[in-house]
């Protein structure tokens, strides 16, 4: 058993005092930015547990992120619901809906999964596009405005994001100290032999994907608040889907913190993109993955981890692990 | 009483019967041999006791109580545990792991928190002379040690019948030994044992009784002396000539 020692938790204190403090002292912008890298952070993570740790592929968990944008505005902007009620049920029918859908969906794998699961995501968007009335259809849906002037909004959003990136830290760390985490790791490994040993394999897949669904789920209605409007292209997005995945990959499938790491790092490079070669943007994004996917698959945290050196023999040995 | 009885077991996979109509039954506390030529359905015999494979007709009874429609780790839950002929570590755990996987769930099914899992792999580990290697990525493991890898995990499980498939095809005759010594200390903590082998010196030892498949059906049952003077044995692993030739002198 691994007990976090004392160096540990100071060490982790500091870091959330220091997170805590920080945007005092600094613009709106660079606030804003690392809302976002929080954000994506939960959304990664979230994936992680099932993509990572289960070993089951999803490339449609914006589905849970646009459900729970869509629970907490309509809740907000029609029963006035208060805010963090909202959220708790956004929670719920993120988690619900995985519930719903894992049963049918979890009995596919690999690829077959990778496109049931983008398919259940673009036929909300198709629904939430189509369904007039009270989510407002294709128009979009405007929340109510949150009170106070710009600086004391985005300090909330920040706080918001961050505590929802701390929970969903300790969730994963959890889950995977626990026996649903052991089991979804002998899932990942071979689901045959998982079965064999006494694990029932369709619970601790549900499971997964639930745990996955449930806080995507609340930072969808943190997002829709913070932003004010939202509209299904923009939440049932394919791009925040494979987001999560490129993140994941990035910093390390499948680890605690690699899904920290390629949040900051791929947040942090959009913004600089986005700010300096807009038109390029996407090209650029889309180059630096094939090179890591190439130089580092099992991602940034193998290297530190082992101590890789990225040299052209790592790269070799890459190339001779992963080759179909 | 038998711990696990078959009665008239039939797998088919279309018109190839791997399976048919084979009764068997193993009694508590015994080591029983099960032996046969290649393609035989020893394998298979494990995979529908195990509930990896739906038998097509008959029934499967673990201690009167009908398994043959549960599902794997419903079988594992009751007290059944395999080894795979391949070996089948999780690749990305370390070694402990592998063998927690088995604690924690298996027999007990949650019973034991991760603490006392932990406590229980690493008893295995030493039973089995794994624990110098027990924070090793699995994936590193030769296979003398996958093979004691695999033996571990099921032996985690905590099981009341333990089947093993070929866990000593491929080791060195240094090893046969030192497995068939573990087979029977394990059997000595009141674990009843299935025994696949092809290494027949081994399996004639260690077995109490031996069970004999071919081509799917059962052609003999008896004390392992009485086996191998079955022509009907001798038959189907050499031939009819073979067995003619070794029958005769005792015939006379």
């Amino acid at each position: 058993m691994t007990r976090i020692s004392v160096g540990k938790s100071i060490f982790f204190l500091i870091v959330i005092c220091l997170l805590g403090v920080f945007p005092l002292g600094v613009g709106v912008s660079i606030i804003r930015l690392l809302t976002s890298i929080f954000m994506y952070t939960v959304l990664s993570q979230s994936w992680n547990i099932i993509g990572g740790y289960t070993g089951y592929i999803s490339f449609g968990n914006a589905l849970f992120f646009g459900l729970g944008a869509y629970t907490t505005g309509v809740l907000m902007l029609h029963l006035h619901t208060p805010f963090v009620l909202s959220l708790l049920a956004s929670a719920a029918v993120a988690f619900g809906v995985a519930f719903l859908i894992g049963i049918p969906i979890l009995r596919l794998k690999g690829h077959y999964l990778a496109v049931a699961t983008f398919g259940v995501a673009e036929a909300m968007r198709e629904v939430f596009n189509n369904l007039r009335g009270f989510s407002g259809g294709g128009e979009g849906l405007s929340f109510p405005l949150p009170p106070g002037d710009i600086r004391m909004v985005s300090y909330q959003f920040y706080y918001l994001m961050l505590l929802a990136a701390i929970l969903t830290m300790i969730m994963a760390y959890h889950v995977t100290r626990r026996p649903a985490g052991y089991a979804m790791a002998a899932i990942r490994d071979d689901e045959d032999v998982a079965n064999v040993m006494g694990i029932h394999t369709t619970k601790y897949k549900i499971l997964a994907f639930c745990l996955s669904a449930l806080f995507t789920g609340v930072v969808g209605g943190i997002f829709g608040y913070w932003v004010t409007f939202i509209e299904p292209n923009n939440v049932f997005s394919i791009q925040i889907s494979v987001m999560m995945v490129i993140m994941v990959l990035l910093g390390g499938i499948g680890t605690l913190w690699g899904p920290v790491i390629g949040a900051f790092i791929l947040e942090i490079l959009s913004d600089l993109l986005i700010s300096r070669v807009v038109e390029y943007h996407g090209a650029v994004l889309g180059f630096i993955i094939i090179v890591v996917v190439l130089a580092a698959p099992r991602g940034i945290m193998e290297i530190i981890k082992e101590r890789k050196k990225l040299s052209f023999s790592y790269f070799l040995e890459n190339i001779r692990k992963y080759q179909a | 009483m038998a711990i696990l009885q078959g009665n008239k077991v039939t797998k088919n996979f279309g018109g190839l019967y791997a399976l048919s109509n084979v009764d068997f039954e193993i009694r508590p506390g015994e080591i029983l041999g099960l032996i046969g030529p290649n393609g035989s359905g020893k394998t298979t015999l494990i995979n529908v006791i195990s509930g990896f494979y739906p038998i097509s007709s008959g029934e499967i009874l673990f201690k009167g109580y009908p398994i043959h429609s549960l599902k794997p780790y419903r079988v594992a839950n009751l007290g059944i545990a395999r080894t795979f002929q391949v070996v089948r570590p999780f690749v990305q755990l370390r070694v402990i792991e592998n063998v927690l996987v088995g604690a924690l769930f298996g027999k007990n099914n949650l019973q034991a928190g991760v603490k006392e899992s932990f406590r229980r792999a690493r008893q295995v580990l030493d039973l089995v002379g794994l624990s110098d290697k027990m924070d090793f990525p699995s994936g590193s493991l030769t296979l003398a040690d996958r093979k004691k890898l695999e033996l571990a995990k099921a032996l985690a499980m905590e099981p009341e019948l333990l089947l093993l498939d070929e866990v000593m095809a491929g080791l060195t005759f240094k090893e046969i030994e030192e497995t068939m010594d573990l087979i029977r200390r394990i059997n000595a903590t009141g674990v009843t044992i299935l025994v696949i082998e092809h290494v027949i010196h081994a399996v004639l030892n260690l077995s109490h009784r031996i069970f004999v498949l071919h081509h799917g059906e059962k052609i003999a049952e008896g004390l392992p002396h009485e086996i191998v003077r079955s022509a009907r044995v001798i038959e189907a692993y050499l031939g009819k000539e073979y067995a003619k030739a070794y029958q005769e002198p005792s015939d006379a």
